[in-house]
């Protein structure tokens, strides 16, 4: 079995999509995550039959610290990150914040394709959109998988102005995608030992080497 | 149609009711029993068969009347035992207001009031006793909640307004990180017991929530909101007024064990884990050594539990007895409810593997019974060798000074 995490800001919907993942249907009424919850979900890959514990955490910046913890035994991750909310998305000038500790706001460019991920359009974060981008993001191979949800606080109002990511079928159709095109990799590292196990606290996820790949 | 129908079925009991009169139940449909010779057009029965089902159909009707009468008195029973229930609260609540809380000073430690209130203490009342246990050690005024509370009010225009940046740089926390936690307790307060839709936007307490949320951020800058904090306002906004919460709010959380988990203090919050684990190993030795192999550290349970108070987890029903036993024994009360759940489901639990047992535990079954819980809690002893849990908790917290100062690589 692999240990799967999702961590990301407060409000980016991470506990929906985990529970749409798991249940297949989307939540209502749903608390926010004190600490950490879980979910398990047997997944079939190439013939390979893996079993995800995910570890879905609280996503205040102040938990950080108890987040943190959980990196060490994780074979993988999804960044669950809000794209209109500029604070939230990776590689933003904003987000060069290691000295804050941070998990989320400390990412930063690492990837070539890593401008891919960030829709900036005419100088304004502007929602992403469309599966098929998904899919070929998806593509690249990262250990860590990137997920845009395009509105923001969509989770507890659905009646929110703007495109509801659950009500147009997207979502829902993305966080499958996005859980079982990762799982290849947390099968990779569960078999190769090395999962991200060895990640330092010090370190953070995004100075991992990536040469496994 | 439907009255015909029922009509009818029930015109073969009515000579019967007159014999049933005289019992104190309704007859159940089981007891609708009626014996028929055969119809007219076969041949009649020879006497011993008709003897026979005679006997048979005397039989059933007994059990029958039997299993009736055995259901009536169960029923009775209950009604009982509700009418003692409603009648025990009724007493508890004279006992309370007219004994209890104008004496509180010399009675609040007295063996009687601390059964009584280990009973739970009645919602009419709940609000003073917890006022009254928390106390007011900062002296919050209400005045001084008024205060906050136009400061937060300020804050919130001048950033709606995207006026001029907050004033003051404080305790290391930027006007950013501020600014985004104004916006998290929006988002949460929508998110706090969301299918009471009491604290959601337009329901009744959204914006006393909010005030109290709000008022304290600036009350208390260095602390600010942290998530887990609307479920305890909101607990206490369902039993006290907008400023008697706050001030019961602002003192709970100056406690040292909430200080510790709300400023997420990672190294004293593992001092209290490990504290924890000390009495859970004395108490639940097998399940224990269980959780050790499984790899299952109480933080993945107890995070939620403790900066919650169990309002999250538990129905709220039973919640509130928690927080009813934790203002009357202090924080060892938070840990000493994990360890009775833990204990309520010890079987099941030692069959489960990691995932299941995390599953289970941050997920719990929504009818749970709470005098089970509480059965449970009340065999779990808070001594571990003659100490107890203050002693042993700050015998780990001096250890762990003293490893700090031994080793300063280790310090971070």
């Amino acid at each position: 079995s692999g240990e799967f995490l999702v961590i990301g800001s407060a409000g980016t919907g991470k506990s929906c999509l985990l529970h749409h993942f798991i249940e297949s249907k989307f939540k209502q009424d749903s608390n926010h995550t004190i600490g950490v919850e879980f979910g398990s979900k047997v997944v079939n890959v190439g013939g390979k039959t893996v079993k995800l514990q995910i570890w879905d955490t609280a996503g205040q910046e102040r938990f950080r610290s108890v987040t943190r913890s959980y990196y060490r035994g994780a074979a993988g991750a999804l960044l669950v990150y809000d794209i209109t909310s500029r604070a939230d998305v990776p590689g933003d000038e904003r987000a060069d914040g290691r000295e804050r500790g941070g998990g989320v706001p400390e990412v930063r460019p690492h990837h070539p394709q890593q401008d891919r991920v960030r829709y900036r359009r005419n100088g304004n974060w502007e929602l992403g959109s469309g599966i098929g981008n998904w899919d070929w993001e998806l593509g690249t191979g990262n250990w860590v998988w990137e997920l845009e949800l395009g509105t923001g606080n969509w989770n507890w109002d659905p009646g929110r102005e703007g495109l509801d990511p659950w009500e147009s079928g997207i979502l829902g159709n993305l966080g499958i995608v996005a859980f079982l095109k990762c799982t290849p990799n947390v099968l990779h590292g569960i078999e190769s030992g090395t999962g991200i196990g060895n990640w330092d606290w010090g370190l953070g996820i995004w100075d991992w080497d990536w040469g496994l790949n | 149609e439907y009255e015909e129908k029922t009509g009818r079925a029930q015109r073969p009991l009515s000579p019967k009711q007159n014999v049933r009169k005289n019992l104190d139940f309704e007859p159940l449909s089981t007891t609708a029993l009626i014996l028929e010779d055969r119809p007219a057009n076969l041949p009649a029965k020879p006497a011993e068969e008709a003897q026979k089902h005679r006997q048979q159909y005397e039989e059933m009707v007994v059990q029958a009347k039997k299993r009736e009468l055995k259901e009536a008195q169960k029923r009775k029973k209950q009604l009982e035992e509700r009418c003692k229930l409603e009648d025990s609260i009724g007493n508890a609540v004279l006992t309370w207001n007219n004994e209890i809380l104008p004496n509180w000073e010399t009675m609040c430690c007295s063996r009687k009031v601390r059964e009584l209130w280990w009973q739970g203490i009645p919602p009419s009342v709940r609000g003073k006793v917890w006022s009254l246990a928390i106390g007011n050690e900062l002296n919050i005024t209400h005045e001084l909640y008024d205060i906050c509370l136009a400061r937060a009010k300020e804050k919130w225009r001048s950033l709606s307004t995207g006026g001029a940046e907050v004033e003051c740089e404080d305790a290391g926390f930027s006007a950013a990180d501020r600014e985004a936690s104004l916006e998290l307790i929006k988002l949460d307060i929508s998110r706090t017991f969301p299918s009471l839709c009491i604290f959601q936007q337009g329901g009744p307490y959204h914006d006393t929530l909010h005030s109290i949320l709000g008022a304290y951020t600036c009350y208390r800058p260095d602390v600010g909101y942290v998530q887990g904090m609307s479920f305890i306002a909101a607990v206490l906004i369902l039993n006290l007024d907008t400023a008697d919460a706050f001030i019961a709010f602002s003192n709970l959380l100056n406690k040292p064990c909430q200080m510790a988990f709300f400023r997420v203090d990672h190294g004293l919050m593992l001092t209290y884990f490990a504290a924890f684990e000390v009495f859970f190993e004395e108490n639940l030795p097998k399940l224990f050594a269980h959780f050790k192999k499984n790899n299952l550290t109480p933080d993945i349970y107890l995070i939620d539990w403790i900066f919650t108070l169990y309002s999250k987890s538990l129905p709220l029903d039973l919640a509130c007895r928690v927080w009813d036993v934790f203002c009357r024994d202090g924080e060892e009360f938070l840990f000493r409810t994990a360890l009775g759940i833990l204990k309520l489901f010890e079987d099941i639990l030692t069959k489960m593997d990691f995932i299941h047992i995390a599953q289970f535990l941050t997920k719990l079954p929504e009818d749970l019974p709470s005098e089970e819980i509480f059965t449970s809690i009340a065999a779990i002893q808070m001594q571990s060798r003659n100490k107890k849990w203050a002693q042993i908790l700050a015998a780990l917290q001096k250890d762990n000074r003293e490893m700090e100062k031994g080793s300063p690589s280790l310090k971070r």
